[in-house]
């Protein structure tokens, strides 16, 4: 396997430098593409509070393809399924090599704060949230207390 | 600032922009990677990272958008700003890696001569550092071939020397004779002449005095008749006065005058008659010479031609010795050019094979055009010095002599300088420049497209053969490793493969504290400085005129690199490239340039066309300049084709080192299975299997009976034993009659001996059993002279465990000896086991009593020992002998011979040491084999008997060991042993079958009379039967000068010789030479009939490198001495391979040059290691048993032995050639005998060389020297010297090798006549 790409490390150095509030990133010791990251539940949404891990993984192409990003703690989102993944326009057909691994994760937060049903993964999650968003919130709250309080 | 600088920074590479591309969108990223990244090649539009927007590639690609010529502007500001260096790879452009194939800025990898990316190139350079290491690892496996070839030179050195020492020497002889010659005849003349003289003298003043005698008679005889006769008769004829006076006058009667004038008248017709014969008196003295004196000292002023040896045999065919004033290696040189010019045509095919440079025709043919100069140079340092080496040894066998190894010397040397040296030797530019041009390629470290030689350094730090460098002399090195050094102090190393030469720079100028070496740093500086300024002189130099240019050419390493200068000024100067690298280091953008203009650069085209473009020039001139130096230097002719077929002789080597391995294996496996009992076992069974005919039996049975007096047949040595008794005619006749009676049993049945003989012992156990003690401890003391009756006993112990012997080497090896000597001694029946056993620790005791004794009065010991023996067995004897006269050899008769036997043993010991000696010998022999056949027939018998004579020993020793040590009562024996000698000789000669061995047993008999001092027992012994063979010799050597026959020529056919050096007789007479030049052994019958010859050149199995000795066991197996070799092999009798064994070396087991060899009867083999100035033993498996000698001039130091024999009488006679010297051992090493000494007289030496001895003991010497041959008696003296100078019959020209057939005839290698003499 070739080095790794200069962006790579750049970017890593970057986050390690000046990480972004409510998120961390560390790189993999083994796979310098593999970061664990963990994101903090962003404030005035029903995840503040949490902490919320993820796994990234940044493929060969990048960066002209987008990461592979996953929550791994549990999460109620309409956004993200079962199994984490996560259903971002720009980490799919919106994804642009002027995106970094910072701007990602920012996203994902941002995702966190607005949820959005319109286009669901978790459709269960979506729906109840469409129905019934007090609903749908007071579970987000509970599953976040339930999974990523004190998960670390 | 910050955003600044964010703003210069592509977003997709989040480096600096390069080569940034604008979009229609107004958003810039660099070309590469980012924008490639971005490609849609299937709608072939690019999306915009930054806005998404969607631009068509123009039908360009994206290279067509326009650059963002502001953003350039401003990142060239902001360089100018903040001072940032630029992106190294600015200016570039992205390359597919030609090994991962990714997009990347690559660089050219000489490695694998592909643009690759840093990565892929990591790796490569990975690669090659595990290669040199590997190679590196071969180096240093392979350099003990380095430095044994000076252990060769060294050695050769020496050995010229001494050959040329003994040159002069052998001149100087020459001139001595010659003068002595020149003088005695002048002296013989002149006395011719003053004897001559004075018979005239005195047959002149005898004719004198008869004249004068004469005329006082006549005038007398007138005065009287004037007076007394005619004055009468005148007075009374006629004179008055007259007849006065005559008064007295007598009257003469008629007859007295008549008889009167009868005298008068035959003095009348004596005086008329008498001539003066003067003529005879006149007889002058005319020096007549036949020859022309003038022609004579023609022939004196010419006598004499330096010959270098040069091996006929050299494959070429060619180049005898020319001119003889020319050194070895003009010569050589000579041949190597001929050889040169047969491959070149070989060679040329090759090129026109085309190969693309010079560069490849040095690797061999590897990959086409691809230069891989670093990889390769490392490569040839192991291999191809080892190929060098290697061919160039095995080339050395083509020379014959002394100079071969240095032969190879030279030619690796000229080889390697044929590389090295091409710039020097070479005139041509043109050659150099266009192979330099041609293996050039990137530089690694700075991107250039040629390649230097970056390790290059000035000419005197190179090796002088290879014209390898030493690595840490090169500037470059240097360089490095002093950045090393900085950078280890500045930061932690960033793991720089190929740091840049600006990180270099870098690192340069940020020192810090951490790593110490200040003062080597300091020094590397200067040299650094020192090369810069050699540098700049030289570009001065250059710049000011051209001619220097061309000088700089000639002093500049072979391999300075022509091209890739860094300046232009550089370019065109033939630099070395420690300059270049420095320069490169320095100006790293520079470096990037190809060659430009320049004298010799004007023909060097880019690097990268080399390999099509440059191939023309590049074959043709170098190829020329090769072909010149090599006609030059003529080293390699060999290595001159090998270039192309370096690869090739690798493998060649490693087949051989595979077969020497495979050898050494089949070696060790031979030794393996040969178990030390097993050889004598197979020897002996192998002599009873050829025994059909009647002489092996007859041989046979003398061995046998000689081991085991029992054996009947064995008369001889029963009729020495009984002749030892002094007062028994009774045993006298007894052993006659035994003897005769024994014989015609013997040789009717010999297949009954053992049994019979078994009988005997056992029969005898008592009688003989008393007889064998000391008898064993007299054989004993024929063997080894030191030992006494204990350690007699406790080597017959030894003898029992033979194998457990052979581990203790030397002890073992004598232990061996005695203990054969023993058991012969103790007639075999001596069990070997029961009565040596219980008597180890009583033996062991006494051994170390008696041992110091018995130099000082071991004889009389003897004496004492014999007399008592002799007492003993006289009483027994004459109760027994009476009836027995055994035909029947059961029970009391061969008791009685047994005993008989017995005493005469101990009487024979008594009479002279070699006599036993052979005795123990044979008998050891016999025993050693025999016991094993013996014991099965009658184990019970030999137990009993055993055990019988362990107790008749111990009591024996009790009561007569401490008394032995009085020792008197020799004299008595002495008349009896002559006798003894008599009836010994003629019972052997009674005997039918004249078996060599039956025969050395009497001669031992005569020897030891001789040992005696008592030559006259041989008279006595004269008369033709007894004496026929004891006696025969001395006359026979008397008589010798004769040239009975003689063989070969020189060449190498069958029955031609080139520089035959050993030859052996073997047990059926034939005779085996050693033609030494022809890496062969020729086997002659006696009569001079070529019957088989084996062996070729090589250093196999089977092959020989100018062998020198050769041996005959007694089973006729083959021990040659590999002489450039350094081994010793064995072949069977049929000339097949056996075994080989030793190699080069000091220590125990290896030889140096070993050169005679020879065998004992027991089959232990002796070796003349002659530049170890030594001896050494091995048992007939190749297992060392001992050594003796060392280099000096002292009694019992040896240097450069080359002969050997060893006697009957187990006496190992060496000929001590640069002593001038026969010195004589015993079988333990220790100096029994020396004689001679440097001179031309009777009994003096000059280099002698072969010797041999037979079995009476006399010493045949081959007096290399003085080209004579000398014949001694067994005491050293002198008996008898033939042959001279010249190539005539009888006449010789270097003497090498002597043996003695067994009936007396001499056998002599005549070497630089090429042929055999047998006198």
């Amino acid at each position: 396997m070739a080095g790794l790409p200069r962006r790579i490390i750049k970017e890593t150095q970057r986050l390690m430098a000046e990480p972004v509030p409510g998120i961390s990133a560390v790189p993999d010791e083994q796979n310098a593409r593999y970061f664990h990251v963990v994101v903090a539940g962003p404030e005035g949404s029903p995840f503040e509070g949490g902490v919320f891990k993820l796994e990234l993984f940044l493929p060969e192409e990048y960066p002209m393809s987008a990461p592979k990003v996953r929550f791994m703690t549990k999460i109620y989102h309409p956004n993200i399924d079962k199994l984490g993944r996560i259903c971002l326009d720009i980490l799919k057909d919106k994804w642009s090599p002027a995106l970094q691994i910072r701007t990602v994760l920012l996203s994902i937060q941002a995702l966190l704060s607005a949820p959005n049903p319109d286009d669901p993964l978790a459709n269960d999650v979506a729906e109840l949230w469409k129905v019934n968003e007090v609903e749908a919130i007071r579970n987000a709250r509970e599953w976040t207390r339930t999974y990523a309080m004190g998960n670390i | 600032m910050e955003q600044f600088d964010q703003l210069l920074t592509c977003c997709v590479c989040l480096d600096r922009y390069r080569n940034p591309k604008l979009l229609p969108c107004q958003h810039s990223f660099c070309m590469e990677p980012c924008m490639e990244g971005l490609i849609n090649y299937v709608t072939r539009q690019v999306k915009c990272p930054e806005c998404r927007a969607e631009h068509r590639i123009p039908y360009q690609g994206i290279a067509a958008y326009p650059t963002n010529v502001t953003l350039q502007r401003f990142l060239e500001l902001h360089i100018e700003i903040t001072g940032e260096l630029p992106d190294p790879t600015s200016g570039q452009i992205m390359e597919r890696c030609g090994v991962c194939s990714e997009k990347n800025y690559c660089t050219l990898c000489c490695h694998c001569d592909k643009k690759v990316c840093s990565d892929c190139k990591e790796g490569h350079l990975d690669i090659l550092r595990r290669e040199i290491a590997r190679v590196n690892n071969q180096v240093r496996r392979t350099l003990p071939r380095l430095q044994d070839a000076l252990g060769v030179i060294d050695k050769n050195s020496t050995q010229l020397q001494t050959n040329c020492l003994s040159i002069i020497e052998e001149v100087d002889g020459l001139y001595r004779r010659l003068s002595k010659a020149l003088k005695d005849r002048t002296d013989h003349i002149k006395g011719e002449i003053e004897a001559f003289m004075s018979k005239e003298l005195k047959a002149m003043t005898g004719l004198r005095a008869n004249l004068e005698h004469e005329i006082s008679n006549f005038d007398s005889n007138s005065e009287f008749a004037e007076k007394h006769v005619t004055a009468g008769t005148g007075g009374t004829e006629g004179g008055s006065s007259v007849s006065s006076s005559s008064a007295s006058t007598v009257a003469w009667d008629d007859n007295e005058l008549m008889d009167t004038k009868d005298i008068f008248l035959r003095t009348m017709e004596f005086i008329r008659n008498f001539e003066t014969e003067t003529g005879d008196y006149h007889r002058r003295v005319r020096f007549f010479v036949p020859q022309d004196p003038n022609q004579l000292s023609n022939t004196l002023a010419n006598l004499g031609e330096l010959t270098i040896l040069q091996g006929p045999s050299s494959s070429s065919g060619q180049g005898p010795p020319t001119a003889p004033s020319l050194g070895p290696g003009l010569m050589r040189s000579k041949s190597d050019h001929r050889v040169a010019a047969a491959f070149r045509q070989q060679e040329e095919r090759y090129n026109s094979m085309a190969y693309g440079s010079d560069n490849n025709d040095d690797i061999g043919g590897g990959s086409s055009g691809r230069p891989r100069y670093f990889g390769e140079r490392h490569g040839s340092v192991s291999t191809r010095a080892i190929d060098r080496y290697d061919t160039s040894s095995s080339r050395r066998n083509d020379y014959g002599d002394y100079e071969e190894p240095d032969s190879g010397r030279r030619k690796f040397r000229s080889r390697f300088m044929r590389h090295h040296d091409s710039g020097d030797s070479d005139n041509e530019p043109a050659g150099r420049s266009v192979r330099f041009q041609a293996g050039d390629a990137g530089d690694p470290s700075a991107n250039k497209k040629e390649r230097l030689k970056v390790l290059d350094t000035e000419d005197a730090a190179r090796g002088p053969l290879s014209g390898i460098t030493r690595l840490t002399d090169s500037p470059r090195v240097i360089k490095r490793l002093q950045e090393v050094g900085r950078k280890k102090k500045a930061t932690p190393p960033t793991t720089l493969n190929l740091p840049t030469p600006a990180t270099n720079q870098q690192s340069l100028s940020s020192p810090s504290s951490r790593i110490p070496p200040r003062p080597t740093a300091a020094a590397r500086q200067v040299s650094e400085e020192d090369e810069i300024a050699k540098i700049k002189k030289q570009n001065k130099g250059q710049e000011a005129s051209s001619s220097s240019d061309s000088a700089r050419k000639t002093d500049a390493t072979p391999s300075t690199p022509t091209g890739a200068g860094e300046r232009p000024r550089f370019s065109s100067q033939q630099s070395s490239n420690s300059s270049e690298q420095q320069q490169g280091s320095k100006n790293p953008a520079a470096s990037r340039q190809t060659s430009t203009t320049g004298s010799e650069a004007s023909q060097k085209t880019p690097a990268e066309s080399s390999s099509s473009s440059g191939a023309t020039p590049t074959n043709e001139t170098p190829e020329e300049a090769r072909t010149r130096r090599r006609s030059l230097l003529a080293g390699g002719s060999k290595s001159g084709t090998s270039t192309p077929n370096d690869t090739e002789s690798e493998s060649r080597q490693k087949d051989r080192t595979a077969v020497a391995s495979t050898a050494a294996a089949a070696a060790a496996a031979s030794n393996g299975t040969a178990a030390t009992g097993a050889a004598p076992h197979r020897f002996q069974s192998r002599f009873l299997g050829r025994a059909g005919t009647p002489t092996a039996e007859a041989s046979r049975g003398s061995e046998n009976s000689q081991s085991s007096s029992s054996d009947d047949s064995s008369d001889s040595a029963q009729a020495r034993d009984t002749s030892t008794y002094p007062s028994s005619s009774s045993s006298t006749n007894h052993t006659g009659s035994s003897s005769g009676n024994s014989r015609p049993t013997s040789s009717d049945s010999p297949s009954s001996y053992t049994p019979r003989s078994r009988a005997n012992a056992s029969a005898a156990a008592t009688p003989s059993s008393s007889s064998s003690r000391p008898y064993s401890s007299s054989s004993r003391f024929g063997t080894t002279d030191s030992s006494t009756t204990g350690s007699a006993l406790s080597r017959s112990r030894t003898g029992s465990a033979l194998a457990d012997d052979m581990e203790n080497k030397y002890p073992g090896y004598q232990s061996r000896f005695l203990n054969k000597s023993k058991s012969s001694a103790a007639l075999d029946c001596a069990p070997d086991g029961g009565n040596e056993v219980a008597n180890d620790d009583d033996e062991e005791d006494a051994m170390d009593d008696n041992d110091d004794d018995y130099n000082k009065s071991g004889r009389s010991r003897y004496a004492a020992l014999k007399d008592r023996r002799s007492r003993l067995a006289r009483s027994k004897s004459s109760h027994d002998v009476g009836p027995p006269a055994p035909l029947s050899p059961t029970g009391p008769s061969s008791s009685s011979s047994s005993q008989l036997t017995g005493g005469d043993g101990v009487a024979g010991g008594r009479a002279s040491d070699p006599h036993y000696h052979q005795h123990g010998q044979l008998g050891g022999e016999v025993g050693d084999t025999g016991t094993s056949s013996l014991e099965p027939t009658s184990p019970s018998a030999e137990s009993a008997s055993g055990s019988s004579l362990s107790t008749w020993a111990r009591y024996l020793k009790n009561k007569y060991g401490p008394r032995n040590k009085e020792g008197d009562g020799q004299p008595p024996s002495a008349t009896t042993n002559s006798d003894s000698t008599t009836t010994a000789g003629g019972g052997k000669q009674a005997q039918p079958t004249s078996s060599r061995f039956s025969r050395a047993r009497s001669i031992g008999v005569s020897g030891n009379n001789a040992a005696n001092g008592r030559r006259n027992s041989e008279d006595v012994t004269g008369p033709p039967p007894s004496g026929l063979i004891t006696s025969s010799s001395r006359h026979q050597y008397m008589q010798k000068r004769k040239v009975l026959m003689k063989m070969g020529t020189r060449g190498s056919e069958a029955g031609a010789f080139t520089w035959p050096r050993g030859v052996a007789v073997a047990p059926d007479n034939s005779i085996v030479v050693a033609d030494s030049s022809n890496h062969r052994v020729q086997v002659f019958d006696s009569t001079g009939k070529f019957l088989k010859e084996f062996g070729y050149y090589g250093n196999g199995e089977g092959e020989f490198d100018c062998l020198a000795g050769v041996a005959i066991n007694r089973i006729g197996q083959y021990i040659i001495a590999d002489r450039y070799n350094h081994r010793i092999q064995v072949f069977d009798p049929s000339g097949r391979f056996l075994r080989v064994f030793g190699s080069q070396g000091t220590t125990d087991g290896k030889f140096s040059y070993p050169w005679g060899v020879t065998t004992d009867a027991l089959g232990f083999i002796y070796v003349c290691d002659k530049e170890n100035h030594r001896v050494q033993v091995f048992q007939s498996d190749g297992t060392f048993v001992g050594k003796f000698g060392t280099m000096g001039n002292r009694p019992g130091q040896l240097e450069h032995p080359h002969y050997i024999a060893v006697s009957s009488t187990n006496r190992v006679i060496v000929s001590d050639s640069n002593n001038h010297r026969i010195q004589v051992f015993d079988v333990n090493g220790k100096v029994i005998a020396s004689f001679g000494g440097e001179g031309a007289d009777e009994g003096q030496f000059k280099f002698p060389r072969g010797v041999a001895v037979d079995d009476q003991g006399y010493i045949v010497v081959a007096d290399s020297g003085n080209n004579r041959i000398q014949v001694f008696t067994a005491d050293g003296v002198f008996v008898k010297a033939f042959g001279c100078w010249g190539s005539g019959d009888g006449e010789f020209k270097g003497l090498e090798g002597i043996a003695v057939m067994s009936n007396g005839n001499i056998v002599c290698a005549d070497r630089e006549n090429h042929r055999i003499q047998v006198f």
